[in-house]
């Protein structure tokens, strides 16, 4: 594979700036819907059992997992996560300027796995490993900032919700996003995109 | 140094692809040479020149065998060295005012600023794009994008000039200026060289070479000529490798950059030039140096020579200006030489593959494609591929045939009968020739039938008083669709105005007109796609059916089997992620509107059919082997074929085609010409609009001019 003999294969091109910018504000958009859908969802299954509002947190780790699959570059995931989360700060959250730190420690999370792999394993179980990883960052700040009164056994159900919701909402959706994005063409200038669809 | 081109088992393959785009390139291109690069559409033609512009990116976009150098650099490295105009004008225009987006080039080069604004006037017009410095780019029609493009390209002054099909949306005129332009330029390099040793060499274009020069020319160059340049080129040699500090050491240059110089590697010798110096030195103060006549010791200036390295289709065009023809196949070069040796020797092979050789006539010495002399001043004798009459205007043997036209065939109106010939001649190899010849052996005087009326009504109509009337009728009892006091543009800037056309019914209408005239606007007007902005289009009670008779109110299902449009920018048109899909969403759309009844069949029959057209289309079209690739990734020309063949799927009675023929291989234009032909036989109405002379002379039924009005 030309990826791994390629030695500028971890230089960003302009391309990859330009389609990580673009694929950030898109998530930034859906992050400010789902501020509103998923808190909505989470907050009714919080009057079943409070930690299970953990289950909707995947959709915000989207942005790191899709910036990680699509452009295979370092940094990636870091820069997506953090653009979705300023698109979705400056469109107006209720959580304010934290979106930001949450952002950057989602983010970091998945390009931590990433690394893991030496920017070479781009499967679906390294994409979900991406989303677990990232909601354990986001759980850890979650803990800090708004559940430090919780009890032990609701953190640590948190923790388990948010790592599920991460490996589904994040990894599988996300690995299914960029299968889908791939087979229409619009990632044929990338790697993610040409693994998909064959060459003619 | 100023750029020997060397090319040693070259190839390319697009990441996205398992086929090469161009493969096992062998040659040299010496500083100064003037090429045309000829080729199958398909050929590797564009690829070439964005390696050779160090555009082709790296290991991600695709795998690069052999090698390519420019004077001993990856083209990677030299960005700034070549000036390249792209096929689709439209991809590299980045600025909003057309005055800044011929000053961006000159802006990277480090040009100093009181220089850029004269270059981009006369960059502007040597194009000839009278518009104002502030007009903004997107306001602009194909052909003005074309020009807008080559105006950039050449105030950038680089050394090397890649053109990739630079004419191909020019009128006529438009096509004259520009080649003439270039010659100009190239002239004026030229003679630089010769004078090099007497005089200064202050060309407006000279800068961003010189900087170039000074750049990569270190002064040791002086001292160990290159023994096979000299060999090569003796004349040029002197001026070539005595760049001025050797001959006069600047004392401010080596000041001033003391350490860079001896750190500095030598690109020619050394094999692994470091990619960041040559890349990004650029100093500017260089350029500007260059401008001081102080620091500028005249009698050495090195005036590196404009290479040309041009794509074209229709050679004719630059027959006479470029001085060696390249061929490129599927593996390798076919042919490679003066355009006499190749165009006489392998012509007949060359045509077979799809090339548009230059019709060959007995008079050869006066070269091959000198047809294209006559250009700008009428269409007449360009258009007499042959080069029989506009050759011998002299002799006054053959101007008697052609020069006063017999007024016969009034405007508008077209040859009844199109020439059968464009069918007969499917299997020739050589289009002009071929209908030229069928013609001749029809008709005694081989001039007249040469160029039968659709020469004339263009020429007559460049005549005012003689151009359609807004009340003359048309030919055609029965228009299918037509236009009352129409007037059309965007927004509420007309374009054109007080229009009376009539498209008749069944018939081949083809538009013509300069660039900007609004022939596309018209088209997309007629195409119910742009609302008029005042006046109406009327469509036959045949094609309207139960609906309003104006075609901008119908919806896009409606209009999908009424009126069908092919973009004069492929790409507009692209919706689909395969060219297979992309030529199904017609079928699809009618083929569900259809299938809603018997829901039974639906499931299969349909959908058999479909595949079944599908596929015989890409057949049709040469494009079977990338029924799975992304539109967007095909060649210019292929994009071409691919757009006509998405219109063609829904088989719409009336047919719109903006450009159909550009960057299209002479084997691909006849299949389309003849697949025009035979639609218009079964009773679809043709609307086209093109510059192409050798078309509208096959399919003009009905010729409506839009200049000069």
């Amino acid at each position: 594979m030309s990826s791994t003999s390629n030695p500028r294969r971890l230089r960003w091109r302009v391309v990859d700036i330009v389609v990580a910018a673009v694929l950030g504000v898109a998530i930034g958009f859906v992050f400010f819907g789902w501020n509103f859908a998923g808190n909505s969802l989470g907050g009714l299954l919080k009057t079943f059992y409070p930690p299970l509002k953990g289950l909707v947190g995947g959709v915000w780790l989207l942005g790191g997992i899709l910036g990680g699959l699509v452009i295979r570059k370092p940094g990636a995931a870091i820069f997506v996560e953090m653009v979705a989360a300023l698109v979705s700060t400056l469109l107006g959250s209720q959580w304010g300027l934290t979106v930001l730190i949450s952002g950057f420690l989602q983010g970091f999370g998945a390009e931590l796995v990433f690394l893991l792999f030496f920017y070479r394993v781009w499967k679906l179980p390294v994409a979900m490993l991406a989303g677990v990883v990232a909601a354990g960052f986001e759980w850890v700040f979650e803990l800090i900032a708004w559940y430090a009164g919780w009890v032990w056994p609701h953190k640590l159900v948190l923790g388990g919700t948010l790592m599920v919701s991460g490996a589904v909402l994040a990894g599988l959706l996300g690995w299914l996003i960029v299968r889908g994005l791939a087979r229409t063409g619009a990632l044929d200038r990338f790697e993610s995109g040409r693994e998909v669809r064959q060459l003619v | 140094m100023s750029g020997r081109i060397v090319a040693e088992d070259w190839g390319w393959r697009h990441a996205s692809r398992r086929a090469w785009a161009v493969r096992h390139l062998n040659f040299v291109i010496e500083p100064g040479e003037r090429v045309l690069l000829l080729g199958a559409s398909g050929a590797g033609k564009s690829t070439l020149l964005a390696g050779l512009a160090g555009v082709l990116g790296d290991g991600d976009e695709g795998e690069e065998s052999g090698s390519l150098l420019i004077d001993g650099l990856v083209p990677r490295d030299l960005r700034g060295h070549a000036a390249l105009v792209m096929q689709d004008p439209e991809s590299q225009i980045v600025l909003a005012r057309i005055g800044d987006e011929v000053a961006f080039g000159c802006e990277n080069m480090c040009v100093p600023v009181e220089e850029i604004w004269p270059r981009v006037e006369q960059g502007l017009s040597s194009v000839g794009l009278a518009l104002p410095l502030g007009h903004p780019s997107d306001h602009l029609s194909g052909g003005q994008q074309q020009r807008l493009v080559l105006a950039g390209a050449l105030a950038m002054g680089a050394d090397l000039l890649l053109l990739d099909e630079p004419t191909a949306n020019l009128d006529p005129a438009g096509v004259h200026q520009v080649r003439t332009s270039i010659g100009q330029l190239l002239q004026e390099r030229s003679n630089c060289h010769t004078t090099a040793q007497s005089g200064p060499c202050d060309y407006a274009q000279g800068d961003g070479a010189r900087e170039y020069v000074q750049r990569y020319d270190p002064p040791r160059h002086s001292a160990q000529p290159q023994p096979r340049d000299s060999a090569q080129h003796p004349p040029r040699n002197p001026a070539q490798h005595l760049p001025r500090h050797s001959a006069q050491p600047s004392p401010r240059h080596s000041a001033q950059h003391p350490p860079r110089n001896p750190a500095r590697p030598l690109p020619r010798h050394s094999a692994q030039p470091s990619p960041r110096h040559s890349a990004q030195p650029s100093p500017c103060h260089s350029a500007r140096q260059s401008q001081n006549p102080e620091t500028t010791p005249t009698p050495t200036q090195p005036c590196s020579s404009h290479t040309l390295i041009v794509v074209e289709h229709r050679c004719d065009v630059w027959a006479d200006l470029v001085d060696r023809v390249l061929v490129l196949g599927a593996e390798g070069l076919i042919a490679d030489g003066t355009p006499h040796e190749v165009f006489t020797s392998r012509g007949d092979e060359l045509a077979a593959m799809g090339v548009w050789v230059p019709p060959r006539t007995t008079t050869v010495n006066s070269g091959p494609c000198d047809s294209a002399q006559g250009d700008g001043t009428g269409q007449c004798t360009q258009r007499d591929g042959t080069g029989e009459c506009a050759q011998r205007d002299g002799t006054g043997e053959c101007a008697q045939h052609c020069d006063p036209p017999p007024t016969h065939g009034s405007v508008g109106t077209a040859p009844t009968d199109p020439p059968a010939s464009g069918l007969s001649a499917r299997h020739s190899p050589r289009l002009s020739v071929a209908h030229h010849q069928s013609r001749h052996s029809a008709q005694p005087l081989p001039c007249h039938s040469a160029q039968p009326l659709p020469c004339h009504s263009a020429r007559q109509s460049q005549n005012p008083e003689t151009t359609p009337t807004p009340n003359e009728p048309c030919s055609s009892d029965n228009p299918i669709l037509s236009t009352q006091d129409l007037t059309i543009g965007y927004g509420t800037k007309a374009v054109a105005t007080n229009l009376f056309i009539d498209i008749p019914q069944g018939k081949s209408t083809i538009i013509t007109g300069p660039n900007g005239s609004g022939k596309t606007t018209l088209a997309l007007t007629l195409a119910g796609l742009l609302p008029p902005l005042s006046g109406k289009v009327i469509a036959s009670d045949n094609l309207a059916g139960s609906s309003l008779p104006h075609p901008h109110t119908w919806s896009s299902k409606e209009l999908l089997t009424r009126i069908g449009t092919v973009f004069q920018s492929p790409e507009h048109q692209f919706v689909a992620g395969t060219v297979f899909d992309e030529i199904a969403i017609g079928l699809k759309a009618r083929g569900e509107k259809r299938g809603r009844e018997p829901l039974s069949r639906r499931a299969h029959d349909p959908k058999e059919n479909i595949e079944e057209k599908v596929n015989s289309l890409l057949d049709e079209f040469h494009l079977t082997h990338l029924g799975r690739a992304n539109p967007f990734t095909l060649s210019g020309g292929e994009k071409r074929r691919l757009s006509v063949a998405t219109v063609l799927a829904a088989n719409p009675q009336v047919i719109i085609l903006d450009e159909p023929t550009f960057g299209q291989d002479y084997l691909t234009w006849q299949a389309m010409v003849s697949m025009v032909e035979s639609l218009r036989d079964q009773g679809t109405t043709i609307i086209s609009v093109t510059h192409d002379q050798a078309y509208l002379d096959t399919l003009g039924d009905h010729h409506i001019n839009l200049g000069e009005r």
